[in-house]
């Protein structure tokens, strides 16, 4: 691999350090310690709809999953309706199941229905919005929450809240399933070669329907986070989360395409939004600016990952 | 007491109006080498996709060792004990050899792969074969004949009773080859697995086989022991009548002038490395060469469809170095490119929007399409070149593949030209289309046009063209006359010399 093609392949992690220099030139509160904790805590909820992102769009085949904002959004109102009833455990099973079965729809669109991922999602997301804003009738549910649930979100872990635990493990585990799982593997070799796999006796559809289950069980997880960290359920509170974790993690280097891309990268892809955000914060800019921002940086990152030549999978 | 492997039983198989295969029925011996051979578009490859449960049958039955066998799907045919190599690369290029060997039979250690114990047996299994990859390499590191070889590993590792191998030495070189032959008589005479060998190289039928069926047109012609036949009957049972029956007659060339002089063609990053030729007027000249000959390359250069290229190629006396297809056509050039799906017409539309498309500009004036012109067009293609539906207005993707060929030919008879390319003039189409596109190419090269014909099918070159040329590694390795043609004269010529 030569000078310039290594630069390429790291380029999201360049991208993320530029920033952070950046930042904490800009303002001195940004390394502090609350600063980069709060950071990553509120984005646990997208680092679990990354993951499951980023595991479908390496499947291949177009995989998309347009409706995970959409999932998040009826998983936090189901649990915020039942939750007292369901306490902690039934309500994570409930979160779980909401966004399995959504998942589930998806897959059997995508693979027995032959429905391109892009449409069958996108009509999924349509649908599962208007699911929820029946269920609630549009306004935020405001039943109590079981304390359990609510401490999901809100205890301390030797000073570190939960979320940004969760945040790291999330990560972790992504790469345990990407790196180390045949099933990881797998799903590479169908986003490079999908009939090869299938060929090679793997039933590609069980796959790819197992893999937009877990993307859904992920933002239905998120969902479950998200009214224990509000402490209510709302029924808008996924809405437009697809594209922040889209761009994320495309920004990250995991290839639409499919088959490329790592579960380093998409998180590297998430925390350069996150900085982004942050120091706008930090800068009192209008959150006005933000779409703008975003778009930017995914505009920026595309034009020069499309001139990288691949983005090598290590083995091992 | 030789017991029956695999029975097939008046299978049948259609795609669309295409009868695919029509009551096939024999039976391969346990235990043997069998091979399959008939032309392309016979039904080899339905016939096989079907026993390795990629396609399931439309009508009759599969027994496998007595037991009715029906998978339906590739992972259900592997459980059964029936593995096949594909003909298209099966690789999966982000992947490492290791994994792409043992592909969902990974070894695993609880819900992990185990990496040290995948990489051991991938080891284990090349050095068995005889095989000096490193499993640990990434896919696409490979030539395609190392990757080649890597997917024959993958059909033995999964402890096969029946091998499907479709074609398997196209494009590996003689060392490679001896290694393929190898293991299939190590799994074959020792390990007792039962052989189904797709090839089109009689040699190979001869060399490694027990019995050969033939198939022509989707039916079952006969199945012999290979000891009770011989090549050139073998080649009549294929082709359903005398060579001589089959082909047009092709008169001697007369001595006419170079109409193309292509001197030391070369770009070697895509293969071609100094390649020299020349096509006389009238004249059908034939390019046999393997996957990475650089055939590509040499079409690639003469329609423009790359540029970039060193050395020179005169068309009638003058310098020609096309910037763009477009650039080509001009200059009196034209393509029936391989892929006539994709890149030969437009399969949702008409066929008088595909004739016309050819030369659109004459259709053309005062700025607006005239229809009835085109359409007078169109007619007389359809009657000249006997299309079926003969309907101007019936969709291109409804034909048949060779009467969607004669289209994608029909295009370009709008317009005069001196130069025409076909690549790969009669793949997948049926034996009398192919004959009515050897007329059609016959009477071109009579009315003077230059014609290049590249084909995969040595005896479709030796039946059609004045001379044939084969490419190796990106040079012309041999010029062979209309006379001195022989299958063995040009499959060997065309086999790359071992790498350095």
């Amino acid at each position: 691999m030569n000078g310039l093609s290594t630069l390429r392949n790291n380029l999201p992690i360049l991208i993320l350090a530029a920033l952070v220099v950046l930042a904490s030139l800009l303002s001195p509160s940004f390394l502090a310690w609350n600063n980069i904790i709060n950071l990553v805590q509120y984005n646990a909820e997208l680092a679990l709809v990354c993951l499951g992102l980023t595991l479908v769009i390496i499947s291949g085949n177009g995989g998309i999953d347009l409706s995970v904002g959409a999932t998040l959004g009826l998983s936090g109102v189901v649990v915020a309706m039942y939750g007292e009833f369901l306490g902690l455990p039934g309500s994570l099973i409930v979160a779980l199941a909401v966004g399995a079965l959504v998942g589930l729809a998806n897959g059997l669109a995508v693979t027995k229905g032959k429905l391109e991922p892009f449409i069958a999602t996108f009509i999924m997301a349509s649908i599962v919005t208007a699911i929820t804003l029946l269920f609630t009738g549009g306004g935020p549910v405001l039943r109590s929450i079981p304390d359990a649930v609510e401490a999901i979100a809100g205890t301390r872990l030797s000073g570190i809240p939960l979320p940004a635990i969760y945040f790291v493990l999330t990560f972790l585990v992504g790469v345990v399933i990407l790196r180390t799982t045949p099933y990881g593997r797998h799903l590479y070799a169908m986003g490079a070669s999908s009939e090869t796999v299938r060929f090679a006796g793997i039933r590609t559809d069980r796959l790819r329907i197992a893999t937009y289950m877990l993307c859904g069980a992920l933002a239905g997880l998120a969902g479950l986070l998200t009214t224990a960290r509000l402490g209510m359920g709302e029924p808008r509170s996924g809405i437009g989360m697809e594209l922040t974790a889209i761009s994320a993690v495309v920004v990250g280097g995991v290839s639409l395409y499919g088959g490329r891309g790592t579960m380093t990268g998409a998180f590297v892809g998430i925390l350069i939004f996150a900085v982004v955000l942050n120091l706008m914060n930090i800068l009192n800019l209008s959150a006005f600016y933000q779409p703008i921002a975003q778009g930017g940086i995914v505009i920026l990152a595309g034009l020069l990952l499309s001139r990288r030549k691949s983005m090598f999978l290590k083995v091992a | 007491m030789m017991s029956t492997a695999i029975e097939l039983q008046a299978l049948t198989k259609r795609f669309g109006i295409t009868k695919a295969l029509s009551d096939v029925s024999f039976s391969i011996r346990q235990g043997s080498v069998h091979a399959l051979v008939g032309e392309n578009g016979a039904g080899k490859s339905s016939l096989i996709k079907i026993l390795s449960g990629v396609h399931q049958p439309d009508g009759g039955a599969v027994r496998l060792f007595g037991q009715g066998f029906a998978p339906k799907d590739p992972a259900a045919a592997q459980l059964s004990g029936v593995s096949t190599m594909f003909q298209e690369s099966q690789q999966v290029s982000n992947l490492s050899v290791a994994e792409n060997i043992y592909l969902g039979m990974e070894p695993r250690i609880g819900p992990f792969l185990d990496w040290s114990r995948l990489m051991k047996q991938a080891g284990d299994l090349l050095g068995r074969l005889g095989i000096e990859i490193e499993p640990g390499r990434p896919m696409d590191t490979l030539s395609p004949s190392e990757a080649k070889l890597i997917e024959m590993g993958r059909a033995v590792s999964r402890n096969a009773k029946v091998l499907i191998m479709d074609e398997p030495t196209a494009n590996l070189n003689q060392a490679e080859q001896q290694i393929l032959f190898r293991v299939l008589k190590q799994l074959n005479e020792k390990e007792g697995v039962t052989v189904i060998y797709i090839s089109h190289h009689m040699q190979e039928v001869f060399d490694l086989c027990d019995q050969v069926t033939v198939l022509r047109d989707g039916q079952h012609v006969v199945t012999l022991d290979v000891a009770d036949t011989e090549t050139d009957a073998l080649v009549r049972l294929m082709i359903g009548r005398q060579m001589e029956a089959y082909f047009p007659t092709i008169a001697a060339p007369t001595k006419e002038e170079s109409r193309l002089v292509v001197s030391d063609l070369a770009h070697p990053a895509r293969g071609l490395d100094g390649a020299s030729f020349e096509v006389a007027r009238g004249e059908i000249f034939g390019i046999y060469g393997l996957a990475d000959s650089g055939r590509t390359a040499l079409v690639n250069a003469l329609f423009g469809i790359q540029t970039g290229f060193a050395g020179a190629v005169r068309l009638d006396g003058a310098s020609f170095a096309p910037t763009s297809p477009t650039a080509a056509i001009e200059a009196g050039v034209i393509l029936v490119p391989e892929d006539r799906k994709l890149q030969g017409l437009m399969l949702e539309l008409d066929l008088l929007h595909n004739f016309s498309v050819g030369n659109l500009g004459r259709f053309v004036s005062n700025g607006l399409f005239q229809k009835k012109k085109a359409l007078e067009a169109a007619n007389a293609h359809i009657k000249r070149l006997r299309v079926k539906p003969n309907n101007a207005y019936a969709l291109v993707k409804g034909l048949s593949g060779g009467n969607q060929q004669k289209v994608a030919i029909g295009k370009w008879l709008n317009r005069d030209f001196r130069l025409a390319i076909f690549q790969e003039p009669t793949r997948g189409i049926d034996v009398s289309a192919k004959m009515e596109v050897y007329e059609v190419i016959k009477s071109l090269s009579e009315a003077g046009v230059a014609i290049l014909v590249l084909s995969s099918e040595v005896l479709e070159l030796m039946g059609l063209c004045h001379r044939v040329g084969v490419l190796s590694g990106g040079r012309m390795t041999a010029t062979i006359e209309r006379a001195d043609f022989s299958e063995h004269a040009i499959v060997s010529a065309a086999l790359p010399r071992r790498r350095a």
